[in-house]
């Protein structure tokens, strides 16, 4: 009988203890908060090389005050994969990364961020990018800031090679390619084994061949355009170059390997965003690098540099801590702060300027391009960010397709018109 | 006598299944019930938040989703040859450290090991492996052939490396069943064998692996569950590429569901990858327990 009690009163505590596991995190943020009397306010963001100057950034401003605890909690991996489980789970946190347009656009429409038309930081934002963080007139989320994608050079290395000139036509681009390779020298460095790293070079070659990237987008979420168009070979044609020029084993490198092929100079060019450079204060502080729009057509003036708001953040509308998180948004926003978060993020290599009025202290080359194709006007706008969120995940792998040869240009474009109709659906 | 006791406690028995039945009835099949099935009828967009009633439409749509029926042929290539090598593999180590070598025990713990990391490890590992050392290797061996092979590159050698790796973390835990079954043949049977001249592999194969034939049996549909539910590695090594072409579809689900947001398509897809296991568990079960009665 005493074995029957302790066996049946085992099997409950084991139903018991399954029970306890699921609810012991609630428990812990609780008497943490009891503990040291601080309201925390997490943050949630992507930009696995970031998470160094995210995290002094951070720590500045619990230096500053004792009711809040700032975190910024980083995701690595497919960071829609995670927004989607959290709002599953109705979990997200009190502030959140998200892209700009389509994905504010449909986190506004679901009632899920707030409306942040009444901060102060709207004011400050610079006009032109006004269509990234607004729905109908109203802010739902802060440009955090305003990114590149465009092709990062070596100056170094195009020197060693005799480049003088950085190429403007897919002739000269083909043209540098040669002359890389007879100094035997990697022209590329190869990032393809992430699908996302070839959604933006994507991006970038339809921007060029669509001309007109809203009206292209607009016409794409209508369900009515395509991909295809009369430019599409140039952009294969560009690909295919890429392909070529990017050292054996191209397909085996990940983002990260190709980052630091790139920042200890083992290959000459990389197809990214400014954010491929973070890694190169630890890698190679000396690194000498420059920036130019992607060369895909025979014309040189379409060779314009990628420029958009990158990120946006959005406030969670039902987080527990609402003024607590809008006391942190002020301090991101905050552009007289010399010595605040943008110091952090935007005055070092690799950094993020923000989308407003804001005197950054990079001293690299790539950076007075950047200026240059700004007072310009060179610049064009990121089509993926406009296009249906979740579209990365299609026009990603169906690119790497193309890469591994798996599947030819027509064959690629048209299983992204029938995916991205699906996906509209 | 066991019949007797059987009887005798059968409502005491019943008592002690009852907090692990609760519990798998909340977390699985109410869940399953209340939710999958329930969900896979709509057009459920997570983000959008629009719910529609379409009936049996996203099952029609399934099956001439062309990932879909990819993803479903690689799970079956992947749990068909996975399979089928980490058996032969793991007998074949059984079989070694059933004999009388030094520190059997030791080695025995090395290759189960694999079986306790998690499968995410198992890939980083695993990838260093082949994007690093491998070609490394090759340069210091200057054997070019190895040094160029892209494992990541195309579909085959993709597939390919999710098998070696699947494989690899598989075995141990087959190797230790086969150990034990091996060592509960009957002596006399294998000393009699070897009176007649029985030796080597007529040893192995006429004596040994008949009667090892329900550890057999066992080990061939264990794994087979698994394999049909296959996410964790094909996800950290090849992240379902290149082009989804070593997306399982457990992978496949999740991708929709929490890449897409397509929730109700995704609901389906689950449903049919619900049938399926049950399906193949229903003959596991029904086989594993003829033999049962034949032992």
């Amino acid at each position: 009988m005493k074995k029957k009690i302790i066996s049946t009163f085992l099997a409950g505590v084991m139903a018991l203890s399954l029970i306890g596991c699921g609810s012991s995190s609630g428990k812990e943020e609780s008497t943490a908060e009891a503990g040291g009397n601080k309201v925390t306010v997490k943050m949630v963001a992507w930009q696995s090389g970031a998470a160094e100057i995210f995290k002094e950034g951070a720590e500045e401003f619990n230096k500053r005050q004792d009711k809040i605890n700032f975190e910024v909690e980083m995701q690595t991996g497919d960071y829609a994969q995670y927004l989607g489980s959290k709002v599953a789970s109705d979990d997200l946190p009190d502030m959140f990364f998200l892209n700009p347009y389509s994905q504010v656009q449909q986190f506004a429409d679901n009632g899920r961020i707030l409306d942040l038309s009444d901060q102060d930081f709207n004011s400050k934002i610079y006009e032109s990018v006004k269509d990234a963080y607004t729905v109908d007139g109203k802010a739902y989320a802060y440009p955090l800031c305003v990114q590149m994608l465009g092709v990062f050079y070596n100056l170094d290395l195009f020197k060693q090679a005799g480049i003088t000139e950085i190429p403007k036509t897919y002739d000269e681009m083909k043209a540098v390619c040669e002359k890389l390779k007879a100094n035997n020298i990697t022209p590329f460095a190869a990032e393809y084994k992430e699908t996302w790293t070839l959604n933006h070079l994507f991006s970038m070659l339809q921007g060029t061949a669509v001309g007109d990237q809203k009206e292209w987008t607009d016409e794409m979420n209508a369900g009515k355009g395509s991909f295809k168009n009369d430019n599409s070979v140039q952009a294969f044609r560009f690909m295919d170059l890429v392909k070529e020029n990017s050292g054996s084993n191209y397909m085996d490198a990940d983002s990260t390997s190709g980052f630091n092929a790139f920042a200890s100079g083992k290959a000459a060019m990389i197809l990214s965003g400014e954010w491929s450079l973070l890694n190169a204060n630890s890698v190679n502080p000396d690194l000498n690098v420059g920036v130019f729009g992607t060369p895909s057509s025979d014309n040189p003036e379409d060779a314009k540099l990628d420029v958009d708001v990158g990120i946006c953040v959005a406030v969670n509308k039902n987080s527990k801590h609402l003024d607590e998180t809008l006391e942190v948004l002020k301090y991101l926003s905050d552009n007289t702060d010399k010595k605040g978060w943008m110091h952090y993020t935007a005055d070092s290599v690799g950094g993020t300027l923000p989308a407003m009025e804001y005197e950054a202290q990079i001293d690299k080359q790539y950076f007075k391009d950047y200026q240059s194709y700004m007072n310009s006007g060179n610049t064009k706008q990121w089509v993926y960010l406009r296009l249906a969120s979740g579209s990365g995940d299609l026009i990603g792998p169906e690119i790497q397709g193309y890469f591994t040869g798996n599947s030819d240009m027509e064959t690629t474009l048209k299983n992204m018109d029938t995916k991205y109709k699906d996906l509209l659906e | 006598m066991s019949d007797f006791l059987y009887k005798k406690n059968k409502k005491f028995y019943f008592l002690l299944v009852i907090p692990a039945l609760v519990i798998y009835c909340v977390a699985l099949v109410g869940p399953l019930l209340i939710g999958t099935f329930p969900s896979s009828l709509y057009n459920w967009n997570l983000i959008k938040g629009n719910k529609k009633f379409i009936g049996l439409e996203n099952f029609i749509k399934l099956f001439h989703d062309e990932q879909f029926i990819h993803a479903l042929l690689f799970t079956i290539l992947l749990a068909f040859v996975s399979i089928i090598l980490s058996n032969v593999v793991a007998f074949v180590i059984a079989f070694a450290l059933d004999s009388n070598i030094r520190g059997k025990g030791v080695i025995r713990s090395f290759f189960f090991i694999p079986n306790i990391i998690s499968g995410v490890m198992v890939s980083f590992v695993w990838m260093f492996i082949f994007t690093n050392a491998i070609p490394n290797i090759g340069e210091k061996l200057h054997l070019d052939s190895l040094a160029q092979i892209s494992w990541f590159g195309n579909t085959n050698m993709a597939m390919l490396a999710v098998i070696i790796v699947t494989t690899w973390q598989s075995t141990g835990f087959l190797m230790m069943l086969y150990v034990a079954g091996l060592q509960t043949l009957p002596k006399d049977v294998i000393e009699a064998a070897r009176l007649d001249g029985c030796t080597g592999l007529n040893k192995i194969f006429r004596i040994q692996l008949p009667l090892l034939m329900p550890t057999v049996t066992i080990n061939l549909f264990v794994s087979i569950a698994g394999a049909f539910k296959a996410f964790d590695i094909p996800l950290a090594l090849t992240g379902g590429g290149p082009s989804n072409s070593t997306q399982t579809l457990a992978l496949n689900i999740y991708t929709d569901a929490f890449g897409a947001f397509r929730t109700g398509y995704a609901s389906a897809k689950s449903v049919v990858l619900f049938i399926i296991v049950a399906i193949v568990a229903i003959i596991q079960l029904s086989m594993t327990r003829k033999r049962e009665v034949q032992m």
